[in-house]
């Protein structure tokens, strides 16, 4: 149905020149979509936040990042809960990222998360040298560190890292704490003082110290898909 | 508007917000369904090719269950189109709460009266391009105007190519973090945590705010600036089944040399189907059907098979 056409119309020679205009507007928006991009990318990397715990097999921060795709399919599996999305004020990156939060769940190895990722931020682990974060006794909080008598968290720890020192009070085994998070989840302090308005726990699970700065971010070379502990 | 047209825009949405409700289920009930941005049972699953492509340049690894995940998505993208933007993204959703508009106006299209009156301005038009569409039955003195073209540059493949370069260099997915579909569901999930666990954060303004952005202030996201609609636009070229085809031996134009045009003016992205005129491209077709049940003789079919006859290229 093509008609052919032997003469270049008026028209088609000021639609022609009109694209050449538009190839003009096609550079400009294209600098502007990587101004955009870019901005938003180097903001995020600038206003990276504090370290984050992070579901088992997701210890290597950077590769991390570079992975998760924010699909919440690890959040929404986890049988105990444990896993909660990252908020806005955690940082640009960061948010809507996967985190633990031990005041619903505890981690039990279970793998699920790790076998719903798609993207293989969170990788296959080794259940024995998996670490998600380690303890730490909150001593101003921590009711037994405060007046003495709980000895909750040293029962319930799955891996006995929590021994009693001579007064018999909580002290965390760094080496064996793999950080599941099981004490934190049933520390009676967060209990016992939310009568009065406390919202914290005895003990809380904190982050490994995390890899990367910004330089050491953009200029480290990546390191390859199997390379767990940062 | 025609009972057809209605009816296949509640079809529409239904089919949107029945995507959006299992997925919300999933998340309330915990059954590991994902988001848009991955969504399925266990290992089966589908992921967002941008998102796949982001990670990928991100971490310089090809995410191996991921690629084969990414290419039948791009074989869905050529068996049926743009079908996601059309029928299962949460966007045109989003627009008719917010502007009761479920698609973008064409803004492109300017009918030849008010061409004369405004001295060729873009301003302005949505008015005149409602008068018209309100009097649908009466496709009278309609031309396209050409000179249009220019401001209606695309902005989706320099966003796509964009997104991709600063995942790239940065090293995480940088176009996530706006994304009006991953936004949507952020809400969603920070609702569940404000009235599941009390928990009222930050995110509940921000990432509204950001859709609300998307939506209102760069008001031709879909057709011109997101680039998950880019890249499902570069698979659709592809694409030939289910393209609106025009039987010519209806068509008004062609048989009572009328100048009709509603099908292009109808088109959210501007996409003449007869001579390719329009500013959009026929991969753009996102399936909304807005161009078939606007024709006043159902001149336009989406064939399964590709007819031999009647199709521009
Ligand atoms: S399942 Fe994987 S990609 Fe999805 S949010 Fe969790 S860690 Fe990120
Ligand atoms: S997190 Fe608590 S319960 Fe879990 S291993 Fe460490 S000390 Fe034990
Ligand atoms: S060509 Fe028809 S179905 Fe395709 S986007 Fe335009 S109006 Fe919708």
């Amino acid at each position: 149905m093509e008609k052919k056409n032997y003469f270049q119309s008026k028209e088609e020679i000021k639609e022609k020149s009109l694209r050449e205009m538009s190839r003009r507007t096609f550079l400009k928006s294209t600098g502007i979509a990587f101004i955009a991009m870019f901005a938003l990318g180097g903001a995020g990397v600038l206003a990276k936040g504090k370290p984050l715990l992070r579901p088992p097999g997701g210890q290597n921060e950077d590769e991390f990042l570079a992975r998760c795709i924010r699909c919440g399919r690890c959040r929404s599996i986890c049988h105990t809960s444990a896993i909660t999305a990252a908020k806005i004020t955690d940082g640009i990156v960061e948010a809507r990222t996967p985190t633990m939060n031990y005041s619903h769940g505890y981690c039990d190895f279970c793998k699920e998360c790790v076998e719903v990722c798609p993207t293989g931020a969170l990788k296959e682990f080794d259940t024995d040298s998996v670490k998600i974060g380690t303890a730490v006794v909150q001593k101003d909080i921590c009711l037994a560190w405060v007046k003495g008598g709980c000895t909750i968290c040293s029962q319930k720890c799955p891996f006995d890292a929590i021994r009693l020192d001579e007064n018999r009070r909580p002290v965390v085994d760094e080496e064996k704490c793999n950080g599941c998070g099981v004490c934190e989840y049933e520390c009676a302090a967060f209990v016992l003082r939310s009568y009065v308005g406390g919202k914290n726990r005895g003990i809380v699970v904190r982050p490994s110290s995390s890899t990367g700065g910004i330089l050491a971010r953009l200029l480290a070379p990546v390191s390859g898909p199997g390379g767990n502990q940062g | 508007m025609n009972e057809r047209k209605r009816r296949v825009r509640r079809l529409r949405l239904l089919s949107m917000t029945a995507v959006l409700g299992v997925l919300t289920a999933g998340m309330i009930f915990g059954l590991g369904t994902g988001t848009l941005s991955a969504a399925g049972i266990k290992k089966i699953y589908l992921a967002c090719p941008l998102g796949y492509l982001s990670t990928a340049l991100a971490s310089r690894d090809i995410l191996f269950p991921l690629v084969i995940c990414f290419l039948v998505v791009v074989g869905i993208t050529i068996l049926v189109g743009r079908i996601f933007c059309g029928w299962v993204c949460p966007v045109p959703l989003l627009r008719k709460v917010v502007k009761n508009k479920i698609d973008e106006p064409n803004d492109a299209f300017i009918p030849r009266e008010h061409l004369q009156q405004e001295g060729k301005h873009a301003r302005g038009i949505d008015k005149v391009t409602d008068k018209a569409a309100k009097e649908e039955s009466d496709p009278s003195d309609i031309i396209q105007n050409i000179s249009e073209t220019k401001k209606q540059t695309k902005y989706g493949i320099p966003v796509l190519i964009a997104a991709l370069a600063s995942s790239a260099v940065f090293r995480f997915p940088v176009f996530c973090l706006i994304c009006p579909v991953g936004l949507t569901f952020a809400t969603i999930f920070a609702l569940i945590r404000l009235f599941g666990f009390k928990d009222p954060t930050l995110d509940l303004i921000i990432f509204p705010a950001i859709i609300l952005i998307e939506l209102l202030v760069l008001r031709k996201w879909c057709s011109k600036i997101c680039p998950l609609g880019a890249l499902l636009s570069l698979i659709s070229r592809f694409n030939r089944r289910l393209v609106p085809t025009v039987n010519r031996s209806i068509c008004l134009e062609e048989k009572r040399g009328a100048h009709c045009q509603v099908c292009r003016r109808a088109c959210p992205f501007d996409i003449d189907l007869k001579d390719g005129r329009g500013t959009g491209h026929i991969s753009e077709c996102i399936k909304c059907k807005e161009c078939s049940t606007s024709c006043p003789v159902n001149a336009i079919t989406f064939p399964w098979k590709k007819n031999k006859t009647n199709q521009v290229s």
